[in-house]
This record gives structure tokens, sequence and C-alpha cells, in this order.
């Protein structure tokens, strides 16, 4: 048997492909701490069970469906109204605002949370307007309120309801409207029963999305004591050392997550309505004169300014006061350092994990390998402090000696954000035809070769982007890093929660700040995608 | 060169008359079969064609000797090497071109860069010696520092053709590599692909939906449904002598025309022909197979059949004709002149290409030598009142 022969036995006895197993390991990783963490809720007593309810879930459920609705209506309002504006008439300033309107995505509830805490704090700005006006500051509503944990969560997210009505607003073929008109049908009807309803399935997804992310949520609300799951996980893990607790509130979140998740899939799925083929003609926006477009454009640079100008501008003052006044923190950049390294492991790590996994999705047939995809994509629903506690409950029974490693920090980053980057692996891999490879194999290249010259070059735009999504991710992640992060381990999120907490305002605004910053990145990435969705090419 | 030492390797074993084998090769994706116990085998050299619909499994076909799927069952071998069923040979290690529907030209890299993707082993000078002749076989020089997305269609197919030459494979395999380009251009890159693959004696198998290309490309065709080889044979064997009534009414256009055997003749709308040995069938009642091209008509207003539509192709008509027994056929003849609809006409067979199908065994056929054709007018005005 000559070295060539042999190499071809070995190979039809190895099997033609190692990616399957390779993918079966990688979302294992995703899958054992969930399993922990569903096995130790579902042995959990019903004693305890029976003490939870009674100490907390009597109170979080009903908070967290009040806040789940609050949040939700005012996000729609905000998102739906934003989108009709720019997509169904033209005006002086469009264009900015178009855009704009995603910015409150850089900032994570807990700056945001934390700017207006400082703002309203006692002897702040907002109490000097107020008593100038009202005089009686004990009247002023109070931040650290359901209404102001609601508004502080739509601030937020209301952009995700904003950009997938936007897209399909822009989508919609005009030819209905018409025939609408012509049958004598009014502009009211027609708004409601046409535009709308069309747009419905995208405004369910932008929705349900804001509404994950409410669950997600830790900072704002732990930060403005409001009791929900997140915070009160987090709390029986870390005050009250109770990790079966912990597993049974987690279970219950996960519960309602899946509801909001696959509210989000189904209409994913039909995203828009299926519209005629054929001459498709969009809406031409309707120029607006003088005085709607002042108040198109106060309305829009009014929820900017709560949403972001404001509390930016008032970081920007509170981090220069703070140098000013005792000088810059050294520790600030060991933060930063520490930030930017597991940020950048994460998402190295996310990124290289999800190649495997990402293309035996797009690339091949089976259940087996559209399973691994949907698992491993598990972990984009589950709330930080979930994860922390499977992890945690995997490494107390598995791997006792991994306890404090900043290796489980990586594995939590890698859990909740490789979904990120396998979206965009796979929807790049899927771009570039299947018969790119072929060729390349017919030619005499192997199946590293194909992979190293052929399709990594097509989809690098993919993976990159995919990377810095996750890496800015990383960053703003707090209940999962503050959870697991090694003895004095500190990073920029965990050094705003923490001095916001005790009301150092000054000292958290550059670390806040530098986070918005970050986040500020993977918006030019949504940007380009909305400047194609125009018709215009951002380069 | 690693790459040529192989080449005289396989050389010395050129003999064999079959070159590409598949033997009981089956293969199913989930529910669907798509080839089932398929025998094939492809001579050296040959320019061999597999022509069927879409969703037939001639795709499968190819990806199977290229290595891109895997058999269920049966065996492939290309020369004298087994390359699946007893071992698994990987596609780059099969000495196989492909040239893709969509061409498959790498976007990244330049049309140089693409032709010598697969040259591994040369030096540089060599390299570059190599492409640009291929490129002039081509005449397509002046482009080697394109990308892909610069050339026109044409000029990309004569690209992935090249690409797909430049390692010497032994076997070419065409993926309906022309069904992207507009009609002009695929008649003469169909001319000048055959050229350059004749004149390098590459065993070619192509994959295509389109009769006319399959016909004016082939040494032989076979024709494929739902994952069968109906028939193997040259172009005039498969338009001429179908062996089955897909096969007829796949390759061009073909009229069933209903007859009856009686005392050693076949009776029909369209003539009574004799029999010179007896047909091995039960059933007297058979079906004719005519195409346009074997039926003429005269005027007559006593004739046997009338002009019910016509269709004007330019420098031909088709015109549609009833038959007085009930049955329809077509004829093709010159535009020079043009019948009117109506007109009641007598219609004269060639005989020589008609083929009698048994109306219990759709798959069999007799072939028209076995036929002569009699005319006689009172004879068939006899018969013709039997039917």
């Amino acid at each position: 048997m000559s070295q060539h022969d042999k190499e071809r036995y070995f190979k039809v006895k190895k099997g033609f492909s190692y990616l399957t197993p390779l993918s079966i390991g990688i979302a294992a990783v995703v899958a054992i701490p969930i399993i922990f963490t569903l096995f130790s809720a579902i042995t959990v007593e019903s004693e305890l069970w029976k003490r939870l309810y009674d100490t907390r879930l009597k109170i979080l459920l009903p908070n967290t469906i009040k806040l789940l609705i609050s949040v939700g209506i005012l996000t729609l309002l905000i998102g739906i109204t934003t989108a009709w504006i720019v997509t169904r008439y033209d005006f002086k300033g469009k264009k900015i605002w178009e855009w704009a309107l995603i910015l409150p995505l850089a900032v994570p509830g807990y700056v945001l949370a934390y700017a207006y805490a400082s703002i309203m704090a006692p002897g702040g700005i907002a109490q000097g307007i107020w008593s100038s006006i009202f005089g009686d500051v004990s009247k002023m509503p109070s931040l650290y309120s359901f209404w102001g944990v609601s508004l502080i969560l739509s601030l937020v997210n209301y952009p995700y309801v904003y950009l997938l009505t936007r897209a399909s607003l822009l989508n919609q073929n005009v030819k209905y409207h018409e025939v609408a008109r012509t049958i004598g049908m009014p502009k009211w009807k027609r708004l409601w029963l046409i535009d709308i309803r069309m747009a419905y399935p995208a405004i369910i997804a932008g929705l349900a999305l804001a509404l994950m992310e409410v669950m997600a949520d830790f900072g704002t609300v732990a930060l403005l004591r409001y009791p929900t799951f997140t915070e009160a996980i987090y709390r029986q893990m870390t005050a009250r050392f109770d990790p079966k607790g912990a597993a049974a509130l987690a279970f219950v979140l996960v519960a309602i997550t899946f509801i909001l998740m696959n509210i989000e899939r189904y209409f994913r799925g039909k995203r828009s309505f299926k519209q005629t083929k054929g001459s498709f003609k969009t809406h031409i926006p309707k120029k607006l004169n003088l005085k709607k477009t002042l108040i198109v454009n106060t309305l829009i640079f009014l929820i900017l300014c709560f949403a972001f100008f404001i509390p930016v501008s008032m970081l920007v003052v509170m981090a220069i006061e703070g140098i000013l006044k005792s000088g810059f923190d050294k520790r600030f950049v060991q933060f930063t350092l520490n930030t930017l390294f597991v940020s950048a492991v994460g998402a190295t790590l996310a990124s290289i994990l999800a190649v495997p996994i990402a293309y035996i999705h797009a690339r091949k047939k089976g259940v087996l390998n559209k399973g691994l995809y949907y698992v491993s994509s598990l972990g984009y629903s589950l709330p930080g402090p979930v994860i922390a506690v499977g992890i945690l409950l995997t490494v107390a029974t598995l791997f006792n000696w991994l306890y404090g490693s900043i290796l489980l920090l990586f594995i939590a980053y890698v859990i909740r954000f490789m979904p990120i980057s396998l979206q965009s692996q796979d929807s790049s891999i899927s771009l570039v035809s299947k018969s790119m490879e072929d060729a390349s194999r017919t030619l005499g290249a192997g199946a590293w070769k194909t992979f190293k010259s052929i399709l990594f070059p097509l989809i690098r735009r993919g993976i990159l982007a995919g990377w810095v999504v996750v890496f800015v991710d990383c960053m703003k992640e707090l209940p999962a890093t503050m959870m697991l992060r090694p003895l004095a381990f500190d990073t920029l999120a965990v050094r705003v929660w923490m001095d916001a907490a005790e009301a150092l305002w000054e000292a958290a605004a550059l670390p806040a700040l530098l986070i918005v910053l970050a986040g500020l990145i993977p918006l030019i990435i949504i940007i380009k995608k909305m400047g194609a969705q125009n018709g215009i090419k951002i380069t | 060169m690693v790459l040529r030492l192989h080449k005289e390797n396989l050389c010395i074993k050129e003999t064999k008359a079959s070159y590409v084998l598949l033997k009981d090769i089956s293969k199913t994706f989930g529910s669907v079969t798509a080839i089932h116990e398929l025998m094939l085998e492809i001579k050296k050299g040959e320019f061999f064609s597999l022509l069927g619909p879409s969703g037939c499994g001639k795709t499968t076909i190819l990806r199977l000797i290229a290595g891109l799927e895997r058999p269920d069952k049966g065996s492939i071998s290309i020369g004298d090497r087994v390359v699946a069923g007893a071992q698994w040979v990987q596609p780059e290690k099969r000495r196989i071109g492909l040239v893709f529907q969509d061409y498959a030209l790498f976007p990244h890299m330049t049309v140089f860069k693409n032709i010598a993707f697969g040259l591994t082993g040369c030096s540089k000078n060599e390299l570059k010696q190599k492409v640009m002749e291929l490129l002039d076989m081509v005449g397509l020089t002046e482009m080697a520092n394109r990308y892909p997305h610069e050339l026109s269609g044409g000029q990309q197919q004569r690209v992935a053709l090249v690409r797909a030459l430049a390692p010497s494979p032994d076997v070419m395999l065409l993926d309906e590599p022309f069904s992207n380009l507009d009609a002009d251009l695929r008649a003469e890159l169909r001319t000048e692909t055959r050229r350059i693959l004749k004149e390098k004696g590459t065993t070619a198998i192509l994959v295509t939906h389109d009769q006319q290309e399959a016909f004016s490309l082939s040494d032989r065709i076979g024709v494929l449904n739902n994952g069968r080889l109906e028939q193997v044979g040259t172009p005039d064997e498969i338009y001429h002598r179908p062996l089955s009534r897909f096969v007829a009414d796949f390759v061009g256009r073909a009229d069933f025309v209903s007859g009856r055997i009686e005392e050693g003749s076949i009776i029909s709308g369209i003539g009574v022909f004799l029999l010179t040995e007896p047909l091995d069938i039960k059933n007297n009642d058979v079906d004719i197979m005519i195409r346009p091209d074997d039926v003429d008509f005269v005027i007559d207003t006593e004739g046997n059949a009338t002009i019910i539509e016509a269709q004007f192709l330019g420098p031909q008509i088709i015109y549609k004709l009833l038959l007085s027994t009930g049955n329809v056929i077509h004829s093709i003849k010159t535009s020079s002149r043009i019948f009117p609809l109506g007109s009641k006409v007598r219609v004269m067979v060639d005989p020589a290409h008609i083929v009698v199908f048994g109306k219990d065994n759709e798959a069999q056929a007799f072939l028209q030598t076995d036929l002569v054709h009699e005319s006689l007018k009172t004879k068939r005005e006899t018969i013709l009142g039997q039917i």
C-alpha cells in the first residue's frame, strides 16, 4: 500500500467531514449549562417552589408583566411613529434623523439609568429646574419607580421597532394605496388597514426583540431598584448563595423569554406579507410644508434629546468635572485594558467557534445540522444571569477546579453572543454559491485550501461584522460579567454599575462614556444596511 | 513537475474502451430518489451528453462523477481507478474538470488567478506561459487582469472553460454551461467548446435539457427521465429511433397516430404499412410515431386530412392536420408557399423514420426498417372504412 493509498484509505474510514462532530462539541458547551439549569429547576421540591412563590414570584411576575406591557406600548408608539414619519414624508433634516434615531442602541440601559439618576439626584439639575418652576421638590416624580424604569427601557429599546417597521414600510408597494384610493377609502383607514396591517409582522418582530431585551435587562432594574427576575436571580445567587432557588427563578424567566422568542421567530419567517411581483413601485414620500417640517423635527429632536443627547452630554460633563476635581483615575486604564481583553477574547472565540456550525447550517441538509444551529443560538435569548447560573451550576458539579477562572467569563460570552456570529456568518456563507467551493475542489484544492483561499476571503466581511458586534456586546455585558469575573477583576461595565449604585456619579462617567462610544461602532453596520434598503450606497 | 508525472501514469493505461463507468448507481436525497440503479459507460475521448428535463437527476450524475456527492449504492470508475464504491477518492484527486452553470468564477481573483488556481507545482514562468496559452485559446489574453464581474457572460463562460481545462483533466464535466447565454453566443460557444475539447482529446460529459445542444455537440446522448436512463445512442438514433414514448416526446415534436395490425400490415390514418416480419406484440392496437419533418401533404379536395392550425416560424411553417380518423399530426413545410386553414389535404408520410409503439408496453418500440409503406389508394379506403 503506497503512502497515497494509505491516506485515501484513512480518509474513507474517517468519513467525509470532521465538521459535524466538531459542531456537536461546540453546541454541547452551549447546551450543558442550560441543561444543568433546567435539571436543577426540575428537581426543586414543591416546598421551595411554594416559598419562592410567596417571597419572590408573587412580586416578580406582576412586576415583569407590567413592565412588558408599558415598555411594549411605549416602544410601539415611538417606534412606529418615527418609522412612519421618515418613510412617508420628505422634509429637511430627514436624512440625518433617519439614522440618528437608532443612536439610543449605543447606550446600554444601565448607562441611561445612571445618567438620569445623576441628573435627578438630590441637588442635581432636574431638581433645580423643578424647584424654580413648581417649587416643592418633594413632589417631583421619582426615577426609582415603575414609570422611571418603563421610560428608560423604552427609550433604549424603541429602535428595534423603529428599524424593522421602517424597513417594512419602505418595501411596501404603493399600488395597494392606489387601489384603496380608487375605491374611496379615507386616509386614516388606508393608514390603518394597509400600511400598519402590512407592516404587522415586522412590527411584532421588532416588539418581541425589544421585549426580550427588557426581559434580559439587569442593570437598569437593579440600579433603579425595581425587582424583576434578572435582579432576583442575581441576588439569589450572590447574596443568598442559593443556586437551587436561582435555577428555579431562571427557569421561569427562560419560559417567558421563550414565548417571546418564538413569537419573533414565527413572525420573522414572514416578516412581510407576500407582495405582488412584477411592477413594483415604492411610496414617494410626501413633501412637508414649513410648519409641519418644524413640528416633525421638534418631535424627533425631543425623543433623541431624552434618549441620547441629554444623557450623553451629561456623561461628558461629569467625566470632565471628575477629572478636574480629583484628577485622572489611573485605575481607569486597567479597567479599559481588562474590558478590551475580555471582549476581544470573547468575540474571537465566538467568531471562530461559530464557523463550523454556520457552515454546516448553510451548506448541509439534515435535522442534526439544523438542530445544532438552533441549539447554539439558544444563548441569545437567555438573559446574562441565567447563563451565569447555568455555568456556575455546571462548574460546581463537574469542574470545581475551574471556579473563579476567567475562562468562565469567556464561556458565558460565547454562549450569549455566538448566535450573533452565527447569524452573520450563516448569511454570508449562504450568499456564496456552493459551486465556488465545488469548483475549487474539482480544480484540485483540498477542503482546507478551499476554505482558506475561496470561502474565507468571500465571507471575511461577514465574520468581521459579527466580530465587531460581539466585541461591543461583550463590552456592554453586565450581569454575567459581575457574577463570573475573577476576584477584583473590574471591567468598564462593572465600574459604571458599582459606582452608580453607590452614587459616585463622576467616577462612573468616563467608563460609561467609553461604553457608549464603543456602542456607536456596530451602528455603522446597521446604518450601512439601512442605506442599502434606501438604494443608497454608503461606503 | 508532479502534475505531469501523474498524467503520464494515467496515460499508460488509456487503451481501455470505457473511460468513465457507472455501475448500479443509486442516490437518494431524503425521500426523493434522484438516481436509480444507473449503468453508464462513456468511452475515452467521447463527447457524451446527458439529456433530460429538469429534475431528472442529470446534474446529480455529474456531481457523483466529480465526487461532490457520494452514491448510496454502486461504483464509479474513471480510467482504471475506482473513485466511488470500493474506495472513495476526494474530488480534488479525481483529475476531472467541471464547468458550472453559474461558472463559479472566484469573484475575489483576477481571470489570471482563477485559471492559475488549479495549476500547482509549476514554476512562476511556466504558470504564466500556461495561463496565457489557455487565454489565447479563447481569445481573452487582454482580460488576464480583469475581475470576473468585469467580463461579459460569454467571456465568463470561456474563462470557466479554460480554468477547468488548465490542470489537463482526464474528464471534463459541463453542467449546462451555455444556458445563461443568448442564442447567438450560445451557438458560437458550443462550436468553440467542442473544438477545444476534441483537439485536446478530453473525454467530455455535458448535462443539458436542450436537445438542440445535445444533438449538435455529442457523439452519443443518454436520455434521462426520473433518475433512469431511457436510452443511450447517437443523436441520430435518439431522434429517429426512440425506444420509449418519453424519448420520442422529449427530443423534438412527435405525433402518435393510432393503428391496427391486420394480416401483416399496420393500418392507420396516414397509410397502410406492410410488415416484412411479424411483430412480437400481444395486442393488435398500436401507435405509430411520426415526426413533422417526415410528414408532407398536397392540397386534395378528397384528401384524408384538414389543416386546422398553422404556426409561422419564419423560414418554415408548422401545420396542424386533423386526420379523418380523428388523430392530429403536424407537418413542417417551407414558408415559401402558405396553405390556408381549412384546406382539405392528402397526407404523405416518409416511412423511413416511423416507429411503432405497442399500447400495452410503452417502452417497446419497433423500428422502421421492418416496415414498407403501402400507399394504394383503393386499399386504404377499404381499410379506413374498417377502422
